[in-house]
């Protein structure tokens, strides 16, 4: 039985531009596991070469997470990794596929261009050229057109509610587009308002499109005749039809719309009370990878235990390893189940409020040295350890150690702030504290010398804080407690006080909650999931709408902006160099997702690594004779 | 006869009303709109109330309440934003399992509880009777999920006789075909269940046995047997009837306890998890229904006990 | 099961009551003789041991067992007992030392719940049982509506929005639980009301205020004192159902029910030291006020009888 946060989903993640949230998922004990030197926790065998061809895939749903939309168009209320990875992709897939294996960076053996699109006019098109590999049931190729139309349905449904858009910003894609067009059968070009740093238009904007059958969809009713899709209304009018049948669950299996497909499984079965699916192989798939497995059923579970259950039983061919269930991870090994894992490409952080009025926290925490002392402060490898039984990876900025992103700056790799209660005693002591350990440490020295305390610090003025994190995920609060005790051992104490998940985000955030500026001074909710171009101007600039601690530093302003809009390749290493070091909040260790799978399954291994980033592909899987 | 039951059949519409009118206004108060479920957590401000306008959560709170009103008298209990389905056919998908544990489990508790509370009453002070007396105390204080932890512990990870979670295949006839797997939870909801109408009905056998007429059948020669089988089963069992009656809402609250406790993919579950996705048209029609269900419950109660029971004059 | 207050079950039969005479000496004698019965409950008094025994072991208990119950050691987690005299939990904690804790919050709950709980409805329900009429009326079809409403289903809704500390959740069970009393008081008022007594201070002439306070509450008052020891009995109760449902207070507070709810997902490996020590905990409070109300309703009945 398992509650953590289960019916948020554990995860949301964010594709493509914005950052979404991700509730990291709990935790027990037992101390002889842990992660190997490249941080992964076990291997991938390598592919074996008896293929049986045939069978039947028995895979789990995540819990709480069961796909309940099949449009490609996601609005934000019905969108999940699982939902888009999990369920939509196998039947269409994204025209880039955004993990090489467990890595964060684009795979184009799984995407439907071969190569990064080539930029022009000065930075600002964009000109992608299909590898016309894939092909819609009537055995056409799938085209520029079907590109196109993703476009405009998606332009029509923000347009109609930013809701309907589960990864949209104002003023980023579609909006930025001033034209779009097909040049050819197989290639399409989009022009941007601006000339943009083209890493952060290929990972964070065009990593959205999905091609989508225009032939087969482009009408508003069932008998409808082809509509132009590039007139808004027809866009809109389509738009509506199709999210209208996407809210229609109990047609998903028979409405022929969904039986039009590029991808590798089409929809057989779908129990719209428990979300469970079956996928039947596509007879005409011509893209990459084999469907020697016929069938993939997607079963439904209402508990990590539960479905752990299963995968011991056998009745289970591919699934998750909750942390609840970590202590008997042995047990599916020695029926000679693989377990592997990853962390997924993300972060988790406590965030400072940097506009807390009360006791001058606001004052004393702009110091960086502050910051530094809490940094110091943070045992990773002991939360780690605690926490996560040791099957955690540290994080000492937005990007981690493990997945390896292209993009990683070198203080990623290496804690710039090691855990050390004597560091941050004397970074206090030297700026003036006087540190009472498991007392109070308050300032003797106010002033803004280079030996005292800082602006607006006063004397006799305590680093107390009230602490917020969102109940309900026990390693949260494991990391939130043992953070909260080596604060104490420098005689900082943190009042530690506890919401809901989305309580937390809305309350202690001073863009959305301002009236409650004063009530906090640190507060962590989980994480956010990143997508390959991890730029966080959204996160730490200067009154950017998901800046929740209020955090403002014009030189992260200016590399943040420089990761969007500058063509300096080297710009989003130099932001997240930056935003490692001035710690706009206390970076936490991240989880592995721990996978297991039938010994008898097997396939190119960076398909089952690509599996902890949430990618599924049956296609490159078989069973063994 | 006829005016007692108009009259008690306009109180419980009365009472519905208000049902209807305290659930919204309850809901109108914990949470306004769904925007922020809508729009997940970070949206703006802005964007907020944009969408509240549009969708018309900004009128007055009466006017909402006519919307409703009308919605629910369309048979219209709302949208699920979070499972992309109307509140309705979650209903129509997840009662049947629910409702299946929930009365096997009053049928199982009553066929137990009856007899063994006229057995108690008897033999009072018998063995038998203060330690099913003992036992049902101890299982009246303890809570519903203790119970279903205890038998989880005993029976699924000790023995290993049956599984901790039901069959994940979660329609009825999908968990029937693994009934071994429900046992569990319908023996921890009738344990509870046995626990307190075991203690109502031995009371109330004793009350019956101490009274007259009990008293004259036996100084009339009646053998035990009929004494037992005409007077004392017939209107010890009466007062029952408004218990089980009043049970209702128990057992659909231990059914969200239960339904958690064995991962049961039932209307409980859902219930815990709308709260948790603050999905707050399932929470609605669940409070709704659960509360008009128990008025039901009570009325049919009533007017049985008043059919049946000879003593209860109306006027 | 926590959700709804059943009538009390009806005494052992013969109890029945007589009408009063004199009440000043009556009332004085009657709670001797209600305090003398109740001595002689040994069930009773069993239950008041129990109640004692974790009243002292929650409060002064931790002054005598020291434990961290603040700082989390993460590597000593999930220890089974030997390490600690019940082991420790997922955070490092004692469990020994987290179940006084958890017993402080689930005592404390309980109790305000109840106390909130009885005023608002001695309250509702004398009010309502004196004025008679229309307006009794519509306050007790208030009661209905309200008692129709499934009371896990309202708290756990009410709760996971403003839940999550001492003060609150007591309102919040107390707000939604002064039914019953209501009922009860009412059914005594309206009882009372038509005795001699009251009628006769009403011919002498004896004000309202006067009437309510010298004869009709300290007459009520048997009821609402049975009632309350169950009213605690099932605060407690639902307080547990809530923190199962991981809706109980937080960190560094923690409460009984949220005590199971983080061992529950751990029964599966072996950790069982987690669940039934907090389990058998809780049923033994529960039961001993449970115990503790059935004994003085039989005091007080016999009280009734007696006069």
């Amino acid at each position: 039985m398992s509650r953590n946060q289960r019916a948020i989903g554990g995860i949301a993640l964010l594709a493509a531009s914005a950052l979404a949230l991700t509730a990291c998922s709990g935790s027990s004990s037992h101390k002889k596991i842990g992660v190997g030197s490249d941080y992964a926790y076990g291997t991938v065998p390598a592919a074996s070469s008896s293929v049986k061809p045939g069978g039947t895939l028995n895979i789990a749903e995540d819990v709480g997470a069961d796909p309940n939309w099949i449009f490609p168009v996601v609005p934000g209320a019905n969108y999940s990794v699982y939902t888009a990875l999990q369920f939509e992709n196998l039947s269409w897939p994204q025209l880039y596929a955004q993990t090489k294996g467990a890595d964060p960076e684009i795979d184009y053996s799984h995407s439907l261009t071969a190569a990064a699109p080539t930029v022009s006019n000065g930075g600002k098109t964009f000109t992608i050229k299909l590898n016309g590999q894939y092909t819609w049931p009537d055995g056409s190729k799938v085209s520029a057109n079907d590109v196109l139309f993703f476009y405009y349905l998606l332009k029509a449904a923000v347009k109609e509610s930013p809701a309907n858009g589960f990864n949209y910003v104002p003023g980023q894609f579609p909006d930025n587009v001033t034209s779009a067009s097909a040049v050819d059968d197989q290639t399409v070009q989009f022009t941007f308002d601006k000339a943009y740093n083209p890493q952060w238009v290929l990972n964070s904007e065009l990593v959205q499109l999905t091609p989508i059958p225009a032939k087969a969809w482009a009408k508003s009713s069932d008998n409808g005749s082809t509509l132009d899709f590039t007139k808004p209304d027809n866009a809109k009018a389509i738009y509506d039809y199709l999210s209208k049948e996407s809210k229609n669950l109990s047609t998903y299996a028979s409405n022929p719309l969904w039986q039009v497909t590029d991808g590798a499984y089409k929809l057989k079965s779908y129990n719209t009370s428990t979300g469970a699916a079956s996928f039947t192989a596509n007879p005409k798939y011509t893209g990459e990878g084999k469907t020697n497995i016929q069938t993939v059923n997607m079963l439904s579970y209402t508990s990590p235990t539960a479905e752990f259950n299963d995968l011991l039983s056998g009745k289970l061919d591919f699934g998750y390893v909750k942390s609840d269930n970590w202590p008997q991870l042995g047990r599916l090994q020695s029926k000679n189940y693989v377990t592997f894992g990853e962390p997924s490409f993300g972060f988790h952080y406590i965030y400072f409020n940097f506009k807390d009025g009360s006791n001058n926290f606001d004052k004393a925490i702009s110091q960086l040295y502050v910051r530094q002392a809490f940094a110091h402060l943070q045992d990773e490898q002991g939360e780690i350890k605690g926490a996560f039984d040791g099957l955690g990876v540290p994080q000492y900025g937005p990007v981690g150690v493990a997945p390896k992103s292209p993009f990683a700056p070198a203080n990623a790799l290496t804690n710039p702030y090691p855990y050390s209660i004597d560091t941050a005693k004397k970074l206090l002591s030297d700026h003036g504290w006087k540190v009472v350990p498991n007392g109070t440490t308050t300032c003797q020295n106010p002033g803004t010398g280079a030996t005292q305390c800082g602006a607006g610090i006063t004397k006799g003025q305590s680093l107390n804080f009230v602490l917020y994190y969102a109940s309900g995920v026990k390693s949260e609060e494991q990391m939130i407690t043992a953070f909260a005790s080596q604060l104490k051992q420098v005689g900082i104490n943190a009042n530690i006080k506890t919401d809901t998940f989305n309580n937390v985000i809305q309350n202690e955030n001073v863009q959305s909650s301002p009236k409650n500026d004063n009530n906090w001074g640190m507060a962590a909710f989980g994480g956010e999931t990143e997508g390959d171009y991890p730029t966080n101007g959204i996160l730490f600039g200067t009154g950017a709408s998901q800046n929740q601690g209020g955090f403002a530093d014009p030189q992260i302003d200016k590399l943040s902006n420089d990761s969007i809009m500058s063509s300096d390749p080297q710009a989003l290493q130099k932001e997240l160099a930056a935003e490692t070091n001035d710690l706009p909040a206390i970076f936490q260790p991240s989880e592995e997702y721990i996978y297991a799978w039938n010994p008898k399954l097997s396939g190119a291994k960076d398909s089952f690594a690509a599996a902890t980033q949430f990618y599924l592909y049956p296609q490159d899987w078989y069973f063994t004779k | 006869m006829t005016g007692y039951l108009i009259r008690r059949l306009g109180t419980a519409i009365i009472v519905v009303l208000g049902i209807i009118l305290v659930t919204f206004l309850m809901l109108h108060i914990v949470a306004p709109s769904p925007a922020q479920t809508v729009l997940g957590p970070k949206a703006t401000p802005a964007a907020i109330s944009a969408w509240n306008h549009t969708n018309g959560f900004d009128r007055p709170w009466y006017s909402q309440f006519g919307t409703y009103l009308n919605n629910l008298l369309h048979g219209n209990l709302g949208w699920s934003y979070k499972l992309n389905q109307t509140v309705d056919s979650l209903f129509k998908e997840k009662a049947p399992l629910s409702g299946f544990l929930s009365l096997t489990s009053l049928v199982v508790a009553i066929a137990v509880a009856l007899p063994l509370g006229i057995f108690q009453a008897v033999k009072r002070n018998s063995f038998g009777d203060v330690s099913a007396t003992t036992l049902a105390f101890v299982f009246y204080s303890m809570p519903v999920f203790l119970v279903a932890l205890l038998l989880i512990q005993v029976f699924a990870l000790s023995l290993g006789w049956v599984d901790a979670n039901v069959p994940q295949d979660q329609s009825l006839s999908g968990a029937l075909a693994h009934f071994k797997d429900l046992i569990l939870p319908i023996v921890a909801l009738a344990t509870t269940a046995v626990a307190s109408y075991s203690r109502y009905q031995r009371s109330s056998s004793l009350d019956v046995l101490a009274q007259d007429y009990i008293k004259v059948a036996r100084a009339k020669g009646l053998s035990e047997r009929l004494v037992f089988s005409r007077h004392l089963v017939r209107n010890a069992s009466l007062p029952m009837i408004t218990l089980i009656g009043l049970s209702l809402p128990v057992l659909i609250g231990g059914n969200v306890l239960i339904e958690y406790a064995f991962n049961i993919n039932g209307l409980g579950l859902m219930f815990v998890n709308a709260l948790s996705n603050d999905d707050y048209n399932v929470l609605m029609a669940y409070t709704l229904i659960t509360a008009i269900l128990t008025v039901i419950g009570n009325l049919v109660a009533d007017v049985c006990l008043t059919l049946s029971d000879p003593r209860i004059k109306l006027v | 099961m926590t959700t709804i207050v059943p009538p009390p079950a009806p005494a052992d039969p013969g109890a029945t009551s007589t009408d009063a005479g004199d009440i000043a000496v009556e009332i004085q004698t009657g709670w001797k003789l209600t305090l003398r019965e109740f001595a002689r409950n040994k069930l009773a008094l069993l239950g008041v041991g129990i109640l004692v025994f974790f009243v002292l072991f929650c409060f002064v208990g931790p002054f005598v067992y020291h434990t961290n119950q603040v700082a989390t050691n993460l590597l000593n987690t999930d220890q089974p007992p030997g390490n600690g005299p019940l082991g420790t939990d997922s955070n490092g904690f004692d469990v020994l030392g987290r179940l006084m804790l958890g017993g402080q919050t689930s005592l404390e709950i309980g109790l305000l719940a109840a106390v909130i709980a009885t005023v608002i409805g001695t309250l509702w329900g004398a009010v309502a049982g004196l004025l008679g009429g229309l307006v009794d009326a519509a306050m007790m079809r208030v009661v209905d509506i309200l008692l129709s409403l499934p009371f896990l289903l309202v708290v756990l809704i009410v709760a996971h929005r403003y839940g999550s500390n001492v003060w609150n959740l007591s309102l919040i069970l107390g707000v939604f639980s002064w039914l019953v009393p209501a009922r009860l008081v009412r059914g005594e008022v309206l009882t009372l009301r038509v005795r001699d007594f009251v009628s006769a201070a009403r011919v002498m002439g004896g004000s309202r205020t006067r009437l309510i306070f010298r004869h009709l509450i300290p007459n009520a008052m048997g009821t609402v004192i049975v009632n309350i020891t169950f009213q605690i009995a099932d605060a407690i109760l639902a307080l547990a159902a809530l923190g199962f449902l991981n809706f109980g207070v937080h960190y560094p507070h923690t409460d009984w029910g949220s005590q199971i709810a983080d061992a529950a997902d751990n029964l599966s490996n072996g950790y069982w030291w987690l669940v039934f020590p907090v389990g058998i905990a809780l049923v033994l409070v529960v039961m001993a006020f449970n115990l503790i109300g059935d004994g003085l309703r039989d005091a007080v009945d016999v009280r009734l009888r007696k006069r």
